[in-house]
């Protein structure tokens, strides 16, 4: 916490706040009183218990659904529409999960899913990023008004489009294969991101590009060597909601795809109902399997959000 | 650090990308002499799925130089057949349900199957080979648009141990419109005592299921040419307080308050909180599943006396710009041939149109309920669906609601619908805009 | 010879327009297109299933007038979207906002913490609708219960009971209490949008990616000069985040304009078109009523909207946004 940082750097007469010539010496601060940081730290215990009981609170009302979700994949049909919601199951239908597994070809479609989200990850993240660094920082005839553009193709319900954008594929015969949901990621990745990563963009220093500039870098390796570095949690964000997003897109696999063997594991889910009756309980259990890759990254990627370098000194 | 972050992000998806591309786990090809290739769409779970699958390889047997290529679409059917048509690539074969069929026939998608059904190589007569009720579902203007391969009527599907237990005499098969209400009454009840009813008689899970006691007043929404609308007058407004009674003046149905209180209408009848409730063979084999003692009654006689009962039938139809067609037609043939139509009536979930695979439909059940569905469609009679159905439904559901909370009058309700179908330009149906 | 300015600017708008290459392709050959021909079809009569060339007729800006001036779908479908937009926008801005502070507390645990607040984002298809379906149950749904624990259902019970009048005005009107939510015309959208708040996971993440931005070194000097922790907020996070909530505000405002999923999948527009939003109308025209150049002009009229909105935000934006990496 900040008030470590500064508590060890009180106790060392080396460092700039303890040097009376340094610009962040502020003689009037409470900092230099001994009583500032005893109270402090009761204080932070204040806040941090206050911290944890909130985040348990909320957290249980997040995670009700999910645990609802898992108690019912593992009962039986009764159990699953059981009125009230039990809180355990009574009976145990651990059963559930294998059968979901051997009535979905659950390898073919997760291997489906996997093949789109990779490829989209890549896809999006690099490419929304390349062209965000176009309308973030340099300066382009136009630049502006295709700004606008770009917002503006988020404008629009995707319905009226439908029919023409299935046209477009078909005229180029990519229906039935997996590329109409793959190949529009390689061009910008669509406006969400592009947008997202010109925000993250502009908040890094000019100094640091004009420094760079001044010892002839080009473009492109400012780009590659200073901005994405900087912008890890960004690129996180994208990787997870990219993943995320495709793995659980629904609609324009059904639309594209004919094949039963390229479906993905979104429309695989779709098996376990009908007009006939639905099987909600090998549904959740598959869909509870599903979860687990995209819980991974999400877990994994948390790595990457990690603040940004310290940048004392740049200024001033 | 983070530098090398995020390369090393980079490399490691471009590595599982490189495998991914090479490493496939999809079925090979079967290979092969070059086959006519038709496509065939069908909605389901994956129970359906297996099914068509089983019928598909037996027709491959039988026909070696034509390959079925199943285009399974298990959820927004309807929206992505749309699609396919507005594309004009749309499947050979589809199946298709009774109600978007006369919009699609009119738009001229479906090809006329009139001359084909009526020449020698038709499997049987058209006229005597199908339930009644079968033929007329998949007509249009005069043209026959679809083959019907299975379906089904609605009867009153009910608890019998509920009866049991309450000591109510469980329905006669020519029981009236009154009868069944004061049995539904001896259902519902305050078991636990709690000042609030736990058990009510009868549930219905839309108005569409309701369509039986409607024509039991002798009142219907479309007259026969499905041109004009004809729910008005006194009748209209007895089915509707009818309707409405069910909830509100007699308390056999619970509200949507006392309903809300539960997940499902279709688990309060599984749970044992609702003694009757409407619904067709398919609604039976989960009940069967989960080993529920119900019994199956006849629809009750309406004040006219006279009662009918909802059909409703899924066809085969042959996309009118299909470049298969003969071999299409072969597989819709193969279709509505004993040999399907027997694994249909096995399947227990609907009854295969054909009335001589009625006895392997009775046979693969509990007999007595399948015959009770299949002497029902004597007096069977098909929803009255329009060109415009999805407009029709759009203008009707929003007043049914307003009338279920007791919000409006039975006269206001039948009113305000008939003024909304005018307004909303539902009819006349020449120019669909 | 063109000169050293002029030829700098060539290579500064060559490198922008490479850069860029990527979305203007993917613009051009997959975008253009389809826009134009909705724009066309707008002024058009098509069933959106017969082929083009035979069978539309061209009737101008017809289908405009008959949204604006006949038709009263069109004005409900309006109602509903401002009132869900209207609502949900600030709404899930505080709250994703307050959410992404309190998950960046530097706590043990806070990656498992901030999974399980992502959670429902990533609960996919058809399951999320059961859950919500249950989630929203009156008698025992997880939200009912936490509002009859935390006393809000009883205080609503006691008013409505001692308070003189109040019980006639809801039984008049027909609001129910507790909530019926998705069965009550009245509470179905404020369901709905309670649902849009349980997403905020999305918006939330964003905001976590903003606050790894915000330099350290800020926070030291504010604590020196004696700030407390809600000046600190007020004073550093809030300013340093604005680009990262400009970027949400837009997205908001965007996507629930055209909210569609929920309604289409769960409540098909009732109860009595309380939930009929502007694109699941759209939808119905286009694909069930079989009035597809109605359909288009619908949607450009939304769009009209929906840029009137986001070209205010942006305007404004150079008033309130404040980008650390440029000059000022």
């Amino acid at each position: 916490m900040t008030s470590e940082n500064l508590k060890s750097q009180i106790s060392n007469p080396q460092s700039p706040i303890c040097n009376p010539q340094s610009p962040i010496y502020n003689p009037q601060s409470p900092i230099y009183n001994p009583q500032f940081f005893r109270r402090r730290s009761v204080q932070e215990r204040l806040w941090r218990f206050l911290c944890y009981a909130l985040l348990c609170g909320l957290a249980v009302v997040f995670a009700a659904p999910f645990y609802w979700s898992v108690t019912a994949s593992i009962s039986g049909l009764e159990g699953v529409y059981a009125s009230p919601p039990r809180l355990w199951p009574e009976e145990l239908h651990f059963e559930n999960y294998r059968k979901a597994m051997t009535i979905l070809p659950f390898h073919l479609f997760v291997f489906n899913s996997f093949y789109v989200c990779v490829f989209c990850l890549i896809g999006q993240v690099f490419s929304a990023s390349l062209v965000a660094y176009a309308f973030a920082r340099l300066r382009w005839y136009g630049r502006d008004a295709w700004f606008v553009v770009l917002l503006s193709t988020m404008m629009l319900p995707a319905q009226v489009t439908m029919i023409p954008h299935y046209e477009i594929f078909r005229y180029l015969g990519w229906i039935d294969t997996l590329k109409p949901l793959i190949v529009p990621s390689f061009f910008g990745g669509g406006a969400f991101f592009i947008f997202l990563m010109r925000q993250f963009f502009k908040t890094i220093p000019v100094e640091l590009e004009e420094a760079a500039r001044l010892d002839g870098c080009s473009s492109f390796r400012i780009f590659w060597d200073i901005m994405l570095p900087l912008s890890t949690p960004a690129v996180a964000t994208i990787a997870v909601m990219s993943f995320i997003g495709h793995w659980q897109e629904f609609m324009a696999p059904l639309i594209y795809l004919n094949s039963f063997e390229k479906y993905t594991i979104a429309i695989g889910l779709r098996m376990f109902q009908s007009i006939y009756g639905s099987f909600p309980h090998y549904m959740l259990a598959a869909s509870n399997i599903a979860l687990i890759p995209v819980l991974i990254l999400f877990f994994v990627a948390q790595k990457y959000f990690v603040q940004g370098i310290v940048l004392t000194g740049i200024k001033g | 650090m983070e530098h090398s972050g995020v390369r090393f992000l980079f490399v490691g998806l471009l590595v599982a990308a490189g495998l991914l591309t090479v490493i496939h786990p999809r079925p090979p090809h079967p290979p092969g002499p070059k086959r006519t290739v038709i496509s065939f769409s069908f909605w389901g779970s994956y129970e359906e799925w297996e099914l068509w699958n089983g019928i598909a390889n037996s027709f491959e047997a039988k026909n070696p130089g034509i390959r079925v290529k199943m285009n399974y679409i298990p959820d927004a059917y309807d929206d992505k057949i749309r699609l396919l048509l507005a594309a004009d690539s749309a499947p050979d074969v589809m199946l298709i349900q009774d109600e978007p069929l006369p919009a699609y026939a009119s738009y001229g998608k479906f090809a006329d199957l009139t001359d084909w059904v009526h020449s020698d190589d038709f499997p049987g007569d058209w006229d005597t080979t199908f339930w009644p009720t079968v033929t007329e579902s998949f007509t249009y203007n005069g043209r026959i648009m679809g083959l019907p391969i299975w379906g089904g009527d609605v009867l009153i599907i009910y608890n019998r141990k509920m009866f049991r237990d309450m000591g109510v005499s469980p329905p006669s098969d020519d029981w009236t419109f009154d009868e069944f209400i004061a049995k539904a009454r001896d259902l519902t009840r305050d078991t636990n005592g709690d000042g609030e009813i736990d058990t009510f008689g009868f549930s219905l899970p839309g108005w569409v299921y309701f369509l039986p006691w409607t024509w039991g007043f002798g009142v219907d929404y479309l007259d026969a040419s499905r041109t004009d609308w004809t729910f008005t007058g006194p009748a209209a407004v007895a089915a509707t307080s009818f309707y409405q009674d069910l909830r509100f003046r007699y308390h056999i149905s619970p509200s949507i308050q006392e309903m809300q209180n539960s997940v499902q209408e279709g688990a309060m009848f599984m749970t044992g909180r609702i003694g009757m409730t409407v619904g067709g063979p398919w609604n039976c084999l989960p009940l069967i599943t989960e080993g529920i003692d119900f019994g199956v009654a006849h629809i009750p006689y309406g004040p006219a006396r006279e009662r009918y009962t909802r059909v409703t039938w899924d066809a085969l139809c042959l996309f009118d710009k299909s470049k298969n067609k003969q071999a299409a037609l072969r597989f819709m043939k193969y279709c509505i041939g004993m040999e399907v139509q027997s694994r249909i009536g096995e399947g227990l979930r609907s009854i295969p149109t054909r009335i001589a695979a009625g006895d392997v439909f009775a046979a693969a059940g509990r007999r007595w309920h399948e015959e009770k569905f299949l002497d029902a469609l004597n007096y069977g009679r098909v929803q009255p669906i329009s060109i415009q159905w999805d407009k029709m439904n759009n203008v009707m559901l929003p007043e049914y609601e307003l009338l279920l909370l007791n919000k409006i009058t039975p006269e206001e309700c039948v009113e305000s619908m008939a003024e909304n179908i005018r307004k909303e330009h539902v009819f006349p149906i020449e120019s669909p805009e | 010879m063109r000169s050293q300015p002029e030829r700098y600017r060539f290579r500064e708008n060559l490198q922008g327009y490479l850069f860029a290459s990527p979305w203007l392709l993917g613009f051009f050959v997959f975008l253009v297109g389809p826009m134009i021909f909705s724009v066309v079809l707008s002024l058009y009569r098509w069933d959106g299933i017969t082929s083009f060339t035979g069978n539309a007729n061209f009737v101008g800006i017809d289908n405009f007038h008959k949204a604006f001036a006949e038709d009263r779908f069109f004005r409900i479908a309006l109602y509903n979207t401002f009132y869900y937009a209207l609502i949900s926008v600030p709404l899930g801005i505080c709250t994703s906002l307050l959410l992404a502070n309190l998950l960046n507390a530097k706590l043990r645990g806070i990656a498992l913490f901030r999974t399980i607040f992502y959670l429902p984002n990533v609960l996919a298809g058809v399951a999320t609708i059961m859950m919500w379906s249950w989630l929203f149950n009156p008698e025992f749904g997880g939200f009912n219960f936490v509002l009859k624990a935390t006393g809000v259902i009883p205080a609503g019970d006691f008013l409505i009971s001692h308070v003189p009048g109040l019980k006639a005005w809801f039984d008049a009107s027909g609001i129910t209490w507790p909530p019926l939510w998705f069965a009550d015309e009245f509470w179905a959208k404020p369901a709905m949008i309670i649902m849009s708040l349980w997403g905020a996971g999305g918006s939330m993440l964003i905001y976590l990616a903003g606050l790894q931005n915000i330099p350290e070194h800020l926070y030291e000097v504010a604590e020196i000069d004696g700030a407390g922790r809600i000046r600190q907020f007020f004073a550093i996070t809030l300013p340093m985040l604005t680009p990262t909530i400009f970027f949400n505000l837009i997205m908001s405002i965007i996507g629930s304009f055209q909210v569609f999923s929920q309604s289409y999948l769960m409540t098909n527009g009732g109860p009595n078109n309380s939930t009929l939003f502007y694109v699941l109308y759209l939808f119905r025209k286009a694909f069930q009523h079989f009035e597809m150049g109605y359909a288009s002009a619908l949607a450009w009229v939304l769009f009209a909207i929906i840029m009137f909105f986001t070209l205010i935000v942006l305007r404004s934006s150079r008033l309130w946004v404040y980008y650390e990496g440029e000059k000022p």
